[in-house]
């Protein structure tokens, strides 16, 4: 018993992972731009589907293909902020939940009328490799993918820590007035930020595939599921996005094994309410509740 | 200048009340009963879409946790009858009782907080109450799916022919619209615009900015309940998934912004105008272009939230003129 | 409830912190019943967020304070609204959707007052600062003085006003309007008894309408006394006024 809830946890561990750079790339947009992007599930479902095709027709792994996918995402950011959030910007936060919303249903019913609604996986010799730990069995997909997230997710703070870029980017996400006043353009950045934030996106697309299958309705659960790690965090902090996703899968993995999967997205509801009512500024945030 | 504010029958517009009773007469032009399902389907989803305007574009809290309250009003209507022999009837009250208190668990977790989080808690809340009542159903010997018997009588809501149901939505339609007019012509009025305009701003007038968002959002969570219960009753089998679908609830969203959101014909025109081309186009393309309804949805809502974000009422202002308007639209917000 | 002596504001020894921010430090002054008091410092020293502290606003993260001997700092604004004390902003809040008329019902109308004798009262405040002929234009359309006028009687629709906090109330306001506030201020002052807490930057206004100044410097106060008093306070001539 014990031995199967150690497999459970460590392989909700490496999922977490890759949840935490899911959560991360929505952090990073959300903590710059400050829109709710209620597409952004769509967007890892895009990742996914994406990186199936590019295996499929190319043969490419899906770990390799990453340096195809994640410049195209980065492209794609620029695109739907000139497309769609530059416009929204400055408007209220219904418009914002509504264009966004609007965004992902674009993108989820176009991937079910191009692409059907059957379930796409990715399966290579790589992925059938499987490593044992003790009385652990670990599956390349897990592994791989969580390294490919945690490399990437290391990456990132890097960028973020120690480069003049990745300051600016901070500067404008803590206080976007100084950072005006501060010479910083703060209309590139938003662009930058956008596009990193869709490349982390399109990276936890790659390390997905071998895992879950894709299909068109996948990325609400993924929109819900970031937001969640986001809010558990603490908005706005990418340490905090990093802690959220590996908890939540861990929250996600015993309420399957306890109770059934299907009451998963109650989990996250609960977890929800619970954040917001003992401590909304989440478990590593300190924002100022009232504006 | 006159503006006939100060007798209550001196704010009722004309035309409005004019385009009601044309609805109203609709159900007895034509008596196939294709033409009054769509007609049923349309009063029901305008009414469902008014009820969500009333959170969502008057109090501008934009919900998705509609899908929560019409699926419950629905399990609490259809249970207590099929397993209970309670009348639907009392069913449909018992389940708006329901849909309110998900809406008071969301309103006393989030409301005191940023509006992204009542969005998300409304989201998060659509598919944990889905959950929920997948997980149970799936324990009870019946199945995942639960049959209502059709036993024809007033009292059970069941009824022969497609009428009856015509006028029952014809007239839960009547009941929103009412419920929308007289809210506007209370102080209630007042402070939902106050809180929309700036809310800080309304708290700091001495609006009870709490408690005004719990009564508009119990309000719309009670009749959207009352609409799934009658939905339980008119299709005469539920499952969770069909029932709490996200989808459903997108469509009649979609109705009321597309027609306008924060105005009582808003709701009704979308709705008039959007669901019988949904129905035609359904049964037209069929089940493998199902998804190119949602996908020309999806590029609707971005287009008029860009665009126009008032929806058609805005484009009727716009014909009619900004003065006339504002003096019509300050007096009941039509 | 309050007796002679006995200040109808107590702010003791406020404490509140942003982050690593401290934009109040240990603050504690108290301001009298029928005061008109003057709050005054340079840029970020502290006297919005003094005034989002007392209007419930903010939460404070130590010390008290006190209205009329009860504790207010953990009230929620519409309550603080409710028991008698306004507060205006210092970039304009006011409904701009609404019509003027409307924006002056509403503190009317949270406090339970009839729509008739709400709209009454606000027509005769509007009259009485000369908006009356913009009653029913949506805010939006008004000046920016026009709003700030607007703002400030909102305020006195408040018939349980007791203190009204002010920031800011002649910022860019033209001559003319800042006439009728202060006029507006020394009627309500002199014949309905409200207390005053003005922050502001206008010394000559200051000068004529305070009673008594407090001095804020860095979240702290570091003088107080009359416009005499306080101008010639080296201190305050440091930091402020002169050097």
């Amino acid at each position: 018993m014990v031995e199967v809830f150690l497999q459970l946890f460590v392989s909700a561990l490496f999922t977490g992972i890759i949840y935490s750079l899911m959560a991360i790339g929505l952090s990073v947009i959300f903590g710059v731009v400050r829109v709710i992007n209620f597409a952004h599930g769509e967007f890892v479902m895009l990742a996914m589907y994406l990186t199936f095709w590019i295996f499929r027709f190319l043969g490419i792994d899906p770990y390799l293909s990453i340096f195809i996918t994640m410049p195209l995402f980065f492209i794609l950011g620029i695109a739907l902020h000139l497309g769609i959030i530059k416009h929204i910007l400055e408007a209220p936060e219904e418009a914002q939940v509504i264009a966004t919303f609007g965004v992902a249903f674009i993108l989820r019913y176009g991937a079910a009328l191009f692409w059907s609604s059957k379930h796409r996986s990715v399966v290579t010799p790589l992925t059938e490799k499987l490593f044992y730990l003790g009385p652990i069995t670990l599956d390349s997909p897990h592994l791989m993918g969580a390294f490919l997230a945690g490399a990437l997710i290391v990456g990132l703070f890097i960028f973020l820590y120690y480069t003049y870029l990745g300051r600016a980017i901070r500067a404008v996400a803590d206080e976007k007035m100084g950072a005006i006043t501060a010479g910083i353009n703060v209309g590139r950045i938003y662009y930058i930020a956008i596009g990193i934030g869709l490349a982390c996106v399109a990276v936890s697309g790659a390390a997905m595939i071998p895992i879950e299958s894709v299909f068109p309705t996948l990325g609400a659960n993924y929109t819900l599921l970031c937001f969640v790690i986001v809010v558990l965090g603490g908005m706005g902090n990418l340490w905090g996005s990093l802690l959220g996703g590996i908890i939540i899968a861990q929250i996600e993995m015993l309420v399957a094994f306890l109770f059934s999967p299907v009451l998963t997205t109650f989990a996250y509801f609960l977890v929800f309410l619970i954040i917001v009512t003992l401590r909304p500024t989440g478990l590593l945030g300190f924002r100022e509740r009232r504006s | 200048m006159a503006l006939h504010t100060d007798t209550i029958l001196g704010r009722i517009r004309p035309i409005p009340v004019l385009s009601l009773m044309l609805l109203g007469i609709a159900p007895f032009i034509y008596s196939h009963p294709f033409y009054l399902h769509v007609l049923t389907l349309t009063f029901l989803f305008a009414f469902v879409s008014g009820a969500w305007n009333l959170i969502s574009g008057y109090g501008g809290l934009f919900s998705l946790a509609h899908a929560a309250f019409f699926g419950v009003g629905a399990y609490t209507t259809a249970i207590l009858y099929v397993d209970h022999g309670i009348t639907p009837w009392l069913g449909l009250f018992l389940g708006g009782l329901g849909g309110i208190v998900v809406a008071l668990i969301i309103g006393f977790a989030t409301f005191r907080l940023r509006q992204f989080f009542f969005v998300l808690s409304t989201l998060a809340c659509s598919e944990a109450i889905h959950a929920l009542f997948t997980y149970w159903r799936l324990q009870v010997p019946t199945g995942l799916g639960t049959t209502i018997p059709r036993n024809p009588g007033f009292m059970n809501l069941t009824f022969g022919t497609e009428l009856p149901y015509t006028i029952i939505t014809y007239v839960f339609l009547l009941v929103i619209v009412l419920i929308v007019w007289i809210i506007n012509q209370t102080r209630i009025n007042y402070f939902l615009r106050a809180i929309k305009n700036d809310e800080d701003a309304a708290i700091c007038m001495g609006v009870d900015v709490f408690k005004v968002k719990l009564l508009i959002f119990s309000i719309s969570a009670f009749f959207t309940a009352v609409g799934g219960g009658f939905y339980a009753m008119y299709n005469l089998y539920i499952e969770p998934d069909s029932i709490f679908s996200v989808d459903l609830m997108i469509q009649y969203i979609v109705f009321a912004i597309v027609g306008g959101m924060a105005t009582i014909a808003g709701p009704i025109i979308g709705t008039v105008v959007l669901l019988p081309l949904t129905v035609f186009f359904r049964g037209w393309i069929g089940g493998l272009m199902a998804p190119l309804g949602f996908f020309v949805y999806g590029i609707l809502l971005v287009i008029v939230i860009l665009l126009v974000p008032g929806g058609i009422m805005q484009g009727i202002k716009s014909l009619m003129g900004e003065n006339r308007w504002m003096k019509k639209a300050s007096l009941c917000w039509m | 409830m309050d007796e002679k002596g006995k200040p109808l504001l107590d702010v003791k020894d406020v404490v509140k912190t942003f982050g690593g921010l401290m934009a109040a430090n240990h603050v504690s002054f108290q301001v009298m019943k029928g005061e008109i008091r003057g709050l005054i410092g340079p840029n970020a020293s502290g006297k919005t967020t003094i005034i989002n502290l007392i209007s419930g606003m903010y939460s404070i993260n130590d010390g008290a304070i006190f209205f009329s001997g009860n504790r207010i700092d953990r009230l929620r604004p519409d309550v603080i609204a409710s028991i008698g004390i306004m507060r205006t902003f210092q970039i304009s809040r006011v409904f701009r959707d609404m019509t003027v008329l409307e924006n002056m019902m509403v503190p009317s109308l949270s406090q339970g007052q009839t729509m008739l004798k709400a709209r009454r009262r606000a027509k005769e405040l509007l009259e009485f600062v000369l908006l009356e002929t913009l009653m029913h234009e949506p805010a939006r359309m008004l000046s920016g003085g026009q709003i700030m006028l607007l703002q400030i009687v909102r305020g006195f629709m408040n018939e349980h006003l007791r203190l009204y906090l002010m920031d800011e109330p002649f910022a860019g306001v033209h001559q003319s309007i800042k006439g009728t506030i202060l006029r507006a201020i020394s009627t309500m002052n002199q014949e309905n008894g409200v207390t005053f807490l003005i922050v502001s930057h206008e010394m000559t206004a200051i000068r004529n309408l305070c009673h008594q100044i407090t001095v804020l410097h860095e979240g702290e106060v570091i003088s107080q006394g009359t416009m005499e008093e306080v101008a010639s306070d080296p201190l305050v001539i440091d930091s402020y006024l002169g050097g």
